[in-house]
C-alpha cells in the first residue's frame, strides 16, 4: 500500500517540484501572501475560471470548445447593446446565459447529429460568432456599459474585499461540481466521454448528453460575458479573443483529460488559479515580461506531460 | 440511410446559402471597378486600393471613413480592405488588390518589416505606394503620410518630463501587443526621450496588448507590487490602457498620479478634462487618411508629390483639450 503511494507520488514528482518552486518564489516575493493579493488573484481568475468550468463539461463529454472566447464576445456585444436600450440588469443576465447556451447548443447539434469533429465545428463557430459580433458592432465598441456595476463591487471580509465576481466564479464551480458528481446527467456525461458507443448501448441518449455539454460550455461563456462587462464596461469586436485557450490550458493543468471521460471541475478551477497566480507572480517579482509566455508554456507542458505519464502508469 | 443523407444535404445547402449571402453582402459598391483597364484614359476614374491593418479598432474605422469620404469627394474609386490584424492576411489583401488592377496602393502596414513583401509586389506591378501612418523598412514608397509611432513616444516622454519637473520620479510603463510595430516604435521614442531625462526611472514595464481588460489585470497586480506613493506616473502606449490603469490605481488610493495615454480618443478627452488622466497624445486618423487621398490625387494629376507628409502629433492637456477634437 505504501509502495503504491510512493509510486504515485514519484509519478507526480515534476508537478510537486514545480508547485514547491512556485511556493518558494511566492514566499520570497514581497506582499504576495497577503489577503489583498490573494483576493485579487481570485478576482482576476474569475472570468477564465468560469470558462474553464464550462469547458470541463465539453471536455469530459469527449468534446472540445474553441468557440468560447468568440461566444463571450458575441454575448457581450448583444448584451451591451440591449443595455443601451434600457433593458434592466436581471433580464440581461437571463438573456446572456440563454444566448450563451443557445450558441453552445449550435456546436452540440453539429457534433451530435452531423457528427462533425468538435475541433472543426467549434473552430468554424468561432469564426461565425466573431464575424457576427463584428457585424453587430459594425467595428465600433459599445463603451460605458454600467448596468452590471453592482457586480463590480464585493463583500468585505475583515479588511479584504472579496469581489462578487469571485463569489460568482466559486458558486459556478460548486454548481458544476454538483451537476457532474451528484446527478444522473453527470454520470451519463462521464460515460459518454469515456466510451460513447458503450454508453449508447447502455441506453444513454448520448446525442442529448453531448448537446447539453456544449450548451453548458456556451452558457459559461454567457456568464463570463456578464462578468467581463461588469469589469471593463465595454464590448468590442475582439473582446474575449483567445480566452478559450486560457480556459483549455487551465483545464489541462487541472488534470481534465482531452480524451474525454475523466477530470474534475475543481481541478480545472485550481488550474486556472494556478495559472493566474503564476501570472501575478511574474509581475510582482519584477520578472521581465519578455519571458512570460515562455515560462507559462513550460509550466502547462510540464503539468500535461506529468499527468499523461501518471495516467499511463495508473492503467498498467 | 436516406435519412442521414437528407440531413447532410440540408446542412450543405444551408451553408451554401449562407456563403452566397455572405459574399453578396460584403461586396463593396465603391470597390467594383467600372472600367477593367488599369491605368486607363482620363474618362475612366482612377482606382485606389487601400489596406488597413484591421477594421476592429476605432482608429482604423475612422481612417477607413476618411479615405472613403475624401475619395468620393475627389471622384476617385477606392477599395478599402481589412488586414484582419495579421501580417500574412494583410499581404494577401494587397496582392489581391494588385491582381484586380489598381492605379495606386495606400498601405497602412500592420508591421514595418513584415509588410515589405507587399510593397515589393506593388513595385513589381509598377503600382505606386503611399505608406499611411506607419513607415516601412523596405521597398520603394512614393510618399509617407502620417505621424509615426516613434514621434508619439517622444511626445509622451517630453510631456511626462515637463509634468514631473526636475525631481523626476519612478513610473510604470504599460506597453501594447508584445513585438507589434506600434509597441516597439512608441517604446523606442519614449526611451529616447527618457535618455535626456535621467531623473525619471521606469520602475516597472509591462505588456497589456492595447486592451482594456489586460491593462486592468496587469495594473491590479502592479498596485500590489508597488507600495502606495512610490510611483509618480503611469505612461501607457494607448488610451485604451491608460484609462483602466488610472481607474485601478485610483481605487487603490494612489493619489496625485500623472497618467499619460496616446491616440486621443473621446474617452481620453473626457478624462483629461475631468482630471482623471493628465494627458494624451492626439494623432488624427481622419486627417491622415484625407492627406493620403489628396496626395494620391496630386500624383494622378501629374503633380510632383513630396516624399513625406507629416501630420502633427499634439499633447492634449487640460489647457488645450477644449480647443481640439478627439481622434475617434
Amino acid at each position: 500500500m505504501n509502495r503504491q503511494m510512493a509510486q504515485k507520488l514519484a509519478a507526480r514528482l515534476p508537478q510537486i517540484l514545480l508547485a514547491v518552486v512556485a511556493l518558494v518564489l511566492m514566499a520570497r516575493t514581497d506582499r504576495f501572501f497577503t489577503p489583498t493579493t490573494l483576493g485579487s488573484i481570485l478576482k482576476l481568475a474569475s472570468i477564465v475560471g468560469v470558462l474553464a468550468a464550462g469547458q470541463t463539461f465539453a471536455l469530459i463529454g469527449g468534446g472540445f470548445d474553441l468557440s468560447q472566447g468568440a461566444a463571450l464576445g458575441l454575448v457581450a456585444a448583444a448584451t451591451a447593446w440591449l443595455s443601451t436600450q434600457g433593458v434592466p440588469a436581471p433580464a440581461l443576465v437571463v438573456f446572456a446565459l440563454g444566448l450563451g447556451a443557445f450558441l453552445g447548443s449550435i456546436n452540440g447539434v453539429f457534433v451530435a447529429t452531423a457528427r462533425t469533429n468538435a475541433f472543426v465545428t467549434t473552430l468554424s463557430t468561432l469564426l461565425i460568432f466573431r464575424g457576427t459580433t463584428f457585424a453587430l458592432l459594425n467595428g465600433h465598441p459599445i463603451a460605458n456599459v454600467r448596468v452590471f456595476r453592482l457586480l463590480d463591487e464585493g463583500l468585505t471580509l475583515g479588511t479584504t474585499l472579496v469581489a462578487w465576481r469571485s463569489v460568482v466564479f466559486l458558486s459556478f464551480v460548486g454548481i458544476a461540481w454538483v451537476i457532474l458528481r451528484r446527478t444522473v446527467f453527470g454520470q451519463h456525461l462521464y460515460a459518454t466521454g469515456g466510451n460513447a458507443e458503450a454508453a449508447r448501448l447502455a441506453g444513454i441518449r448520448t446525442s442529448y448528453v453531448k448537446v447539453a455539454s456544449f450548451a453548458l460550455s456556451g452558457m459559461s461563456a454567457g456568464l463570463a460575458a456578464v462578468l467581463l462587462l461588469s469589469w471593463v464596461r465595454l464590448a468590442k469586436p475582439d473582446t474575449g479573443t483567445g480566452y478559450e485557450l486560457d480556459a483549455i490550458a487551465a483545464c489541462v493543468v487541472g488534470g481534465v483529460s482531452l480524451q474525454g471521460g475523466a477530470g474534475s471541475v475543481i481541478g480545472a478551477a485550481f488550474g486556472c488559479l494556478l495559472l493566474q497566480s503564476l501570472g501575478t507572480l511574474i509581475t510582482m517579482s519584477r520578472f521581465p515580461d519578455e519571458y512570460r509566455n515562455l515560462v507559462t508554456g513550460a509550466v502547462i507542458l510540464t503539468f500535461a506531460a506529468t499527468d499523461a505519464l501518471a495516467r499511463r502508469s495508473d492503467r498498467r | 440511410m436516406s435519412h442521414s443523407w437528407s440531413i447532410k444535404y440540408l446542412f450543405l445547402s444551408a451553408w451554401m446559402t449562407l456563403f452566397v449571402m455572405g459574399c453578396g453582402g460584403s461586396t463593396d459598391p465603391q470597390g467594383s471597378p467600372s472600367g477593367k483597364m488599369p491605368g486607363s484614359s482620363a474618362t475612366n476614374p482612377k482606382r485606389i486600393g487601400a489596406v488597413l491593418p484591421m477594421f476592429s479598432h476605432p482608429f482604423f474605422i475612422a481612417q477607413k471613413a476618411g479615405l472613403k469620404a475624401k475619395a468620393k469627394e475627389l471622384g476617385i474609386a477606392i477599395d478599402v480592405r481589412d488586414g484582419q490584424d495579421d501580417d500574412l492576411k494583410q499581404i494577401s489583401q494587397v496582392e489581391a488588390l494588385l491582381n484586380s488592377g489598381i492605379d495606386l496602393l495606400i498601405l497602412c502596414p500592420r508591421d514595418a518589416d513584415a509588410l515589405v513583401p507587399a510593397v515589393e509586389a506593388a513595385n513589381r506591378a509598377n503600382v505606386p505606394v503611399i505608406a499611411l501612418n506607419r513607415l516601412l523598412n523596405g521597398g520603394a514608397v512614393l510618399c509617407y503620410v502620417g505621424a509615426d509611432d516613434l514621434q508619439g513616444g517622444i511626445v509622451q516622454g517630453e510631456t511626462l518630463a515637463a509634468a514631473l519637473g526636475s525631481q523626476g520620479g519612478s513610473i510604470i510603463y504599460l506597453q501594447g501587443t508584445q513585438g507589434s510595430s506600434p509597441q516597439r516604435n512608441r517604446r523606442e521614442g519614449f526611451l529616447r526621450s527618457l535618455n535626456r531625462h535621467p531623473e525619471i526611472k521606469i520602475a516597472d514595464d509591462r505588456f497589456a496588448a492595447f486592451q482594456e481588460d489586460k491593462a486592468k489585470a496587469v495594473m491590479t497586480d502592479l498596485v500590489q507590487a508597488h507600495p502606495k506613493g512610490s510611483i509618480r506616473a503611469i505612461v501607457a502606449q494607448a488610451d485604451e490602457m491608460a484609462l483602466p490603469a488610472a481607474e485601478v490605481a485610483k481605487a487603490e488610493g494612489w493619489k496625485d498620479l500623472i497618467v499619460i495615454g496616446l491616440n486621443g480618443n473621446t474617452a481620453a478627452f473626457a478624462a483629461v478634462e475631468s482630471g482623471e488622466i493628465y494627458a494624451t497624445v492626439l494623432q488624427d486618423p481622419t486627417e491622415q487618411a484625407v492627406r493620403a487621398v489628396e496626395t494620391a490625387d496630386e500624383y494622378f494629376r501629374g503633380i510632383k508629390v513630396p516624399s513625406s507628409v507629416i501630420t502633427p502629433l499634439v499633447a492634449v492637456t487640460k489647457e488645450n483639450v477644449k480647443k481640439l477634437k478627439p481622434a475617434y
